[in-house]
């Protein structure tokens, strides 16, 4: 039996909810109302909805209502995108779901009963320090030739997607940075999974072994600012991390901030006019979570040629690629489905690319593009900045 | 063959849902303070013909059924134990009628969809729900509801043409003109009784409500937003009055909202109720903008007869994206209202009447406080929904329980006070039915002729024999 240890914490805000179900649709004048879940818009009962959660968690902590299989399984069936906290209108509360979620997920894996596709991965992190369970230093390859120092004020935290799967992004941002005479450090195979998926996973004393190890790499570092390219693992740097640790003895950046501060103070300029329409897709991580909406869109502007269309649903309304929340490794089909809807949603932008700024994301969309046999093509933000730049990565 | 199994024969088996969980989130509705009710399972049909299916089925094994809208409802309006069937699978737009001025959807549509759907092409449904998002055309029909434009627009029955019904023997019928079915759906009255009008409010007990006809409107070309303060509350009432006078269905003032209420708290969303005297606000003109502009000054010269403008709130917000924000956080505040219609000159003395209650019942011992008002918002002839809105802190049961035992003890004053609650529901029917002598006798016995299994919302609107039944338990 699974006991509520993690969700009791919770109990004030799950009694906040008045089940007024606003957490279901959108509505904004002169546009289309449409889904705010995304696991709902695909399954269709109100189970999945931000007040179906909120009634089966009180009915948790009432007793009327024990874990089964399908229950953990409906756990895990959620983004944890964060739009129908974004929606809530409770007292004006904003009901931090995704928070409710993850405690629950953390009283099933604390009792033992986490779902198997995430004990896999939980349990090559514990052997490789990473998601993919790739050697460690088979992930510095990508900065082989590059000579990156291991300390420095300001350093780059690849993340295990930019470090095994998407080495361009990596290299991108070194030639970025380089062009603005920044040099930045790498911790190498030092430089640890950060944590969050984990977090997302219920895995809480997994996460915070992961973050000691990094927050005290980072220190001895001697790092002022990390930069990082990842949405991913720039919330669980800085939002998670500080959690576990306290107050960090250094910034944390997206790489997306950063050039568009250099854009702004004029250290970088874009030379190749990119005569593309394309649209941005915003990773929850950092626009919901973090509020970082501006940054990649001033950059993207501010590229010539290049013809920026917003999605219907943009900013903070913006639609999950499909991935959050471990739902593309526990149910891929699911995560498809709903990437689906993004990809079709950027279609009628009739953008010929979809710009993000997560690998994670980037990911999500480029295999379901592969699976429906999509010409949407996907960008990591770093790499367009590079080419705009005439920048080999 | 098991229930699950033939239910999944008629809508498929990714429609049918009987987790333990599933049925946690089909068990409540806004009306909090009541305990779940919870289905035996749940369903989700994509047209007429599987409800059909599924009314059949209910008869055979007479297992009870219950349509669920939005689940937005805040009276407590199903049963439990019963087949839940999730209309909001059935959300298309069928047709805009621009010739009868009229627009037919699916049932499971909610409120919202439709607006915006309209809105687009230069129409509006008029009528505005409070919970724009979440409420379906044909659960708030069933239950009746009043919106923020009822100064304008009245209750929803008001606005309603044509209704397609699958009755509780699973037979089809069309009320209004489109019982011809060489008829367009333009009139309601018409072929004898207003068939209409027996769905409208009806809990859903005589049938499930399968598509709608409304009126509509074009679309206003502008919104101007007002705000008075009084002295007293009976000069504010007698403001509204003056104004609702006015307000012809078709060239008077084109007042679409109007709020009266005896404290400011709904000027100043989320802080502790101020019991001060009349407001009037937010009072809404829309329409053509030479049209607003002139009655604008009209209804100041009404106005400031006994009252003084509002200041200090921004009256210039874009009242199309921030009003149904604000309606819909206000009401995220209101877990469980008294709500009825009343004339409008008697709402200072039924005002104080409720406010008196619950002073008397201690309510803040109990960790139960009003939000909104004790007030209303006035109705499009001479009346106002008068509501007194009861908030408590769900994580006390001590609290729910005296909350349920406040609202019987209003719905007891509103009904000694000539009060009319325009949607009825669990939590208030035990009140307010026995009241009606004859009247409820006929209610009771058209249930027992067109529902003689009584499988079509058991429990609502018509008391079990054995009272007890209705009653949580």
């Amino acid at each position: 039996m699974i006991k509520n240890k993690n969700l009791k914490k919770w109990k004030n805000e799950v009694y906040s909810c008045v089940n007024c179900g606003l957490c279901r649709e959108q509505i904004d004048y002169k546009s289309e109302t449409y889904g705010i879940c995304p696991v709902w818009e695909v399954y269709g009962f109100d189970s999945y909805t931000g007040r179906g959660r909120i009634n089966i968690a009180q009915s948790l902590l009432e007793g009327r209502l024990e874990y089964t299989p399908r229950l953990i399984e409906h756990v895990y069936k959620c983004l944890l995108c964060g739009d129908c906290k974004e929606h809530c209108f409770s007292r004006g509360l904003h009901i931090d779901l995704p928070e409710i979620v993850k405690a629950m997920r953390r009283d099933i894996v604390d009792d033992g009963f986490e779902l198997d596709s995430l004990k896999k991965v939980d349990s090559k992190i514990r052997k490789t320090h990473n998601v993919f369970a790739e050697s460690s230093s088979e992930g510095t390859k990508w900065d082989v030739d590059l000579d990156l120092p291991k300390k420095g004020s300001i350093l780059y935290w690849s993340g295990c997607y930019n470090k095994f799967k998407y080495p361009k992004t990596s290299r991108s941002v070194v030639a970025i940075l380089r062009e603005a005479n920044i040099n930045p450090a790498y911790l190498g195979e030092e430089e640890w999974c950060c944590g969050g998926p984990q977090d997302t996973n219920g895995q809480k004393i997994l996460s915070e072994e992961l973050i000691k190890h990094n927050v005290e790499i980072v220190k001895a570092s001697g790092t002022k600012i990390i930069i990082t390219s990842c949405a991913g693992c720039y919330h669980s740097l800085k939002s998670n991390w500080p959690k576990v640790i306290g107050e960090l003895p250094f910034k944390v950046v997206h790489i997306s901030e950063f050039v568009a501060d250099l854009l702004t103070r004029g250290k970088i300029r874009f030379k190749k006019p990119i005569d593309r329409k394309i649209t941005y897709h915003d990773p929850c991580h950092l626009g919901r979570y973090e509020g970082v909406y501006h940054p990649p869109r001033d950059i993207l502007k501010a590229i010539p040629k290049l013809q920026f269309v917003e999605m219907l649903r943009n900013r903070e309304n913006a639609w999950c690629c499909g991935g959050g929340g471990a739902t593309a490794v526990a149910f891929p089909e699911l995560s498809s489905e709903i990437a689906k809807i993004r990809i079709d949603e950027a279609n009628s932008t009739k953008a010929n690319a979809i710009v993000t700024a997560c690998p994670f994301c980037k990911n999500v969309l480029i295999n379901t593009i592969r699976k429906i046999g999509n010409d949407m093509e996907v960008y990591d933000l770093p790499v367009l900045i590079a080419e705009a730049m005439e920048l080999e990565a | 063959m098991e229930l699950k199994e033939s239910l999944e024969k008629i809508v498929g088996f990714k429609n049918v849902s009987d987790d333990d969980f599933e049925i946690e989130a089909y068990s409540r509705s806004w009306s909090c303070p009541t305990i779940p009710r919870r289905p035996i399972i749940i369903v989700r049909p994509n047209n007429k013909e599987q409800i059909i299916e599924v009314v059949h089925l209910a008869n055979r094994t007479k297992i009870p059924i219950v349509p669920l809208g939005g689940k937005s409802n805040c009276c407590d309006a199903w049963s439990k134990n019963a087949i839940a069937i999730d209309m909001t699978s059935m959300n298309k737009l069928i047709e805009v009628n621009e010739e009868s001025l009229t627009v037919t959807a699916e049932a499971g549509m909610h409120h919202g969809e439709l607006f915006y759907k309209l809105a687009k092409r230069g129409w509006t449904p008029g009528f505005r729900i409070h919970s724009l998002g979440t409420a379906t055309l044909g659960g708030s029909i069933a239950l009746c509801a009043n919106g923020a434009t009822s100064a304008k627009y009245g209750l929803l029955g008001e606005q309603v043409i044509c209704l397609q019904v699958i009755l509780p023997n699973g037979d089809v019928i069309n009320t209004g003109s489109s019982a011809n079915p060489q008829a367009k759906k333009f009139q309601r009255y018409c072929y004898g009784s207003d068939l209409t009008g027996l769905f409208i409010g009806s809990n859903g007990i005589f049938g499930i409500i399968t598509e709608v006809t409304l009126k509509i409107y074009p679309l206003p070309e502008t919104f101007n937003y007002y705000g008075y303060q009084f002295e007293t509350m009976e000069a504010a009432a007698r403001t509204v009055y003056e104004i609702q006078k006015r307000s012809f269905p078709h060239g008077g003032l084109p007042v679409e909202s109007m709020y009266l209420t005896l404290g400011k708290e709904s000027l100043e969303m989320r802080k502790p109720p101020i019991y001060a005297e009349g407001i009037i606000f937010p009072l809404v003109l829309a329409g053509r903008r030479d049209e607003v502009e002139f009655y604008g000054k009209k209804l100041e010269e009404i106005c400031l007869k006994e009252g003084k403008p509002i200041k200090n709130i921004d009256l210039s917000i874009d009242t199309q994206k921030a009003f149904p924000k604000r309606i819909a956080g206000n009401y995220a505040l209101m877990r469980v209202p008294f709500c009825a219609n009343i004339p409008t000159l008697q709402v200072p003395k039924v005002g104080r009447e409720f406010f008196r209650m619950y002073k008397e019942f201690e309510a803040e011992k109990y960790k139960i406080y009003p939000n909104l008002s004790f007030g209303g918002h006035a109705c499009n002839q001479c009346d106002t929904v008068f509501s007194a809105g009861l908030s408590f802190d769900y994580r006390y049961p001590e609290a729910r329980e005296k909350t349920r035992e406040l609202v019987e003890k209003y719905f007891e004053l509103g009904m000694s006070l000539g009060l009319a609650p325009h949607y009825i529901g669990l939590l208030r029917q035990n009140v307010i039915m026995p009241k009606l002598g004859h009247t409820y006798e006929l209610l009771r016995t058209i249930k027992k002729t067109l529902d003689p299994n009584n499988i079509m919302v058991p429990g609502l609107l018509v008391l079990p024999e054995s009272r007890g039944e209705s009653k949580d338990d």
